[in-house]
């Protein structure tokens, strides 16, 4: 009986930390760093920390969440099809830019961490990093890369493209929205495309349509190549 | 109704996955079934984009549990995390400019825009 008490327990740990994330995001003026999933996992970690608990006991509470990743991953074709009539002018451009700017993104990742020696399933990690994370999570499961880093990098990934991409690309001389939304979602994925949707619905609709073909791309391709 | 489409093609990914020994992750062909079905029928029905939207909209809370997993990896991260975040922000600009500089050459080279 103690035990089915202290799943309860630790099943509302998540939902509870998850509103407070989401009350805090919207109490800080939708900051990028008020991330309902970073205060979420910070208040979960901490959580588990002071009271001792070890995360094996807590995932194992909380196993209908990460099942539910996979439904989460099949709507994802939902606005995938609803946002394709603004990309329908540029889709072959689109698709080649995705497809070579994700492919050299790999690519070079590989490269920098064969150069410091990090280890397979690190490395494994770090080239899910402009994936989404439900699908990165489940590339990393299919290729048993390190499936707790991951969630880390992409998060670091989403994060920084986020803030620095809107700055860095206008800087450049890049302003056309389109671009700027293909740029931040191919490379920083969902919170990239929360961003894009603050700059405008087009940049968003641009930025969605990238992060899912992306996640796609890494999908189909990654699990031959390693 | 929109909730059962969902799973069922989930599950039927899932399936392919592990029948036709795929590497592909099976939520992936789940993903891609669901827009085949999508481009069949011209659209989602509305139960089925209110299910959708339920699932992405609370993405965050689903992640939650995985992305805590951070826990595991503090040692590697002590060892190695100044290396992964130096990988990571270089290949994060290097991605942005990439995607920029390639979709504007594009957009002028066959686009015909200015």
């Amino acid at each position: 009986m103690s035990l089915n008490y202290q799943s309860l327990l630790l099943f509302s740990l998540t939902v509870i930390s998850f509103a407070i994330a989401k009350i805090a995001y919207h109490r800080g003026k939708n900051n990028i760093l008020l991330q309902p999933l970073l205060v979420g996992v910070i208040l979960v970690v901490f959580c588990l920390y002071f009271l001792n608990i070890p995360y094996s006991q807590y995932i194992d509470s909380n196993r209908i969440f990460q099942w539910l990743l996979g439904p989460a991953v099949v709507s994802l074709a939902i606005p995938l099809y609803k946002n394709s009539h603004h990309i329908r002018q540029w889709l072959g451009g689109v698709l080649l830019t995705i497809v070579i700017s994700a492919s050299l993104g790999v690519l070079i990742t590989w490269m920098i961490s064969q150069l410091f020696e990090l280890q397979l399933n690190t490395q494994i990690a770090l080239i899910t990093k402009s994936a989404t994370t439900p699908i990165a999570l489940s590339i990393n499961e299919v290729l048993s890369g390190n499936k707790a880093l991951a969630a880390t990098v992409v998060m670091f990934t989403g994060l920084f493209g986020a803030m620095i991409g809107p700055v860095l690309l206008t800087r450049l001389g890049f302003h056309d929205h389109r671009i700027m939304g293909l740029a931040l979602g191919l490379t920083s994925h969902a919170i990239g495309t929360q961003k894009a949707l603050e700059i405008s619905p087009l940049c968003g609709a641009f930025a969605a349509f990238a992060m899912t073909l992306t996640g796609g791309f890494l999908a189909l391709v990654l699990p031959f190549l390693v | 109704m929109g909730i059962f489409i969902i799973i069922g093609f989930y599950c039927l990914g899932e399936f392919t996955h592990s029948f036709l020994h795929l590497p592909i992750p099976g939520a992936v062909i789940g993903m891609v079934y669901l827009y085949l079905y999508l481009l069949m029928h011209k659209g989602a029905s509305f139960s089925l984009q209110r299910s959708g939207r339920l699932l992405i909209s609370n993405l965050p809370l689903l992640l939650i549990p995985s992305s805590a997993g951070v826990v595991l990896c503090i040692s590697l991260l002590e060892q190695q995390g100044l290396v992964i975040a130096l990988i990571l922000s270089t290949t994060i600009v290097f991605s942005l400019i990439l995607t920029a500089w390639m979709m504007s050459r594009l957009q002028r080279r066959f686009y015909h825009e200015p």
